[in-house]
């Protein structure tokens, strides 16, 4: 079962490769910036969605995973949400986005932008 | 006498004409009146052609955005890519890309911008002010009809 195996990996979430070049992508040529902030809001259909910013500092109560060579912060009122999430990065001819896939989910929207736990 | 006998469909020359003028992308005036199109055709942003030049390989490829039943709103918008046209498609054209509506899918769109927007967590095509809808999912993939708009379903 894929949940569990990212369970046991001991990080909040699992960045995947493709995930991890387009974040150093990202934050190249970006000197204040040390790495990506996720963070969920109360908006869209189903209730939450995400929400990603660049991160200029490490807050307080953020959890910070690092990741060949990335650092991703995890909002503190997100970290239960997200907690054993995979982040992905699809780059398709129509559209590039990170996709997460969250285990606690319960239901979605259909476009997979809003989603409900 | 010639009751039963369909001038308008069997006629080669008006669908010649039909073609002709898809492609340079006018709303065929004149034919019949059950093809509800206004003037204000679709418009494609800079954006939007500089991405489809940056993705479509081949010449004849073009962004084909449909209007399906489907989403928390009732109606959304669909983006493939494609080399294919019949004669039911309007194809625009802005600075050497092609993008392309069928007629079912044109009532829909009228006077509505395509554009490609670029976000941390997601780019991608996306339909802007859309006259004929009313609200839309938050992702603006879905969307519900504004009725007291004149718009008409066709019957």
């Amino acid at each position: 079962n894929k949940s569990k195996k990212l369970v046991s990996n001991r990080s909040a979430i699992v960045l995947t490769s493709s995930a991890v070049n387009r974040i150093k992508e990202l934050i190249a040529g970006k000197d204040n910036v040390i790495g990506l902030r996720i963070g969920v809001k109360q908006r869209g259909c189903n209730g939450l969605s995400y929400c990603l910013d660049y991160a200029t500092d490490k807050q307080k109560m953020d959890e910070e995973v690092a990741q060949d060579g990335v650092r991703v912060l995890i909002d503190s009122k997100a970290q239960l949400s997200l907690l054993g999430t995979e982040m992905d990065f699809i780059e398709t001819k129509l559209s590039s986005e990170f996709v997460f896939n969250n285990p606690n989910v319960k239901g979605m929207c259909g476009c997979g932008e809003s989603f409900t736990i | 006498s010639n009751a039963g006998k369909d001038i308008d469909a069997t006629d080669p020359l008006k669908d010649n004409a039909l073609k002709d003028s898809a492609i340079k992308g006018t709303p065929n005036e004149g034919q019949s009146s059950s093809r509800p199109l206004s003037s204000s055709p679709i418009d494609i942003s800079d954006n939007c052609v500089k991405r489809l030049k940056k993705v479509l390989d081949k010449k004849e490829e073009m962004l084909r955005v449909e209007v399906l039943s489907g989403g928390c709103s009732g109606l959304e918008y669909r983006f493939h890519v494609t080399d294919k046209t019949t004669a039911e498609d309007i194809v625009f054209e802005k600075n050497g890309v092609k993008v392309v509506v069928d007629n079912e899918s044109m009532q829909y769109l009228n006077g509505s911008t395509i554009d490609y927007s670029e976000e941390l967590i997601k780019s991608s095509f996306r339909v802007l002010n859309n006259p004929q809808s009313q609200q839309g999912c938050s992702c603006g993939q879905s969307f519900a009809l504004k009725l007291d708009n004149g718009f008409k379903f066709k019957t």
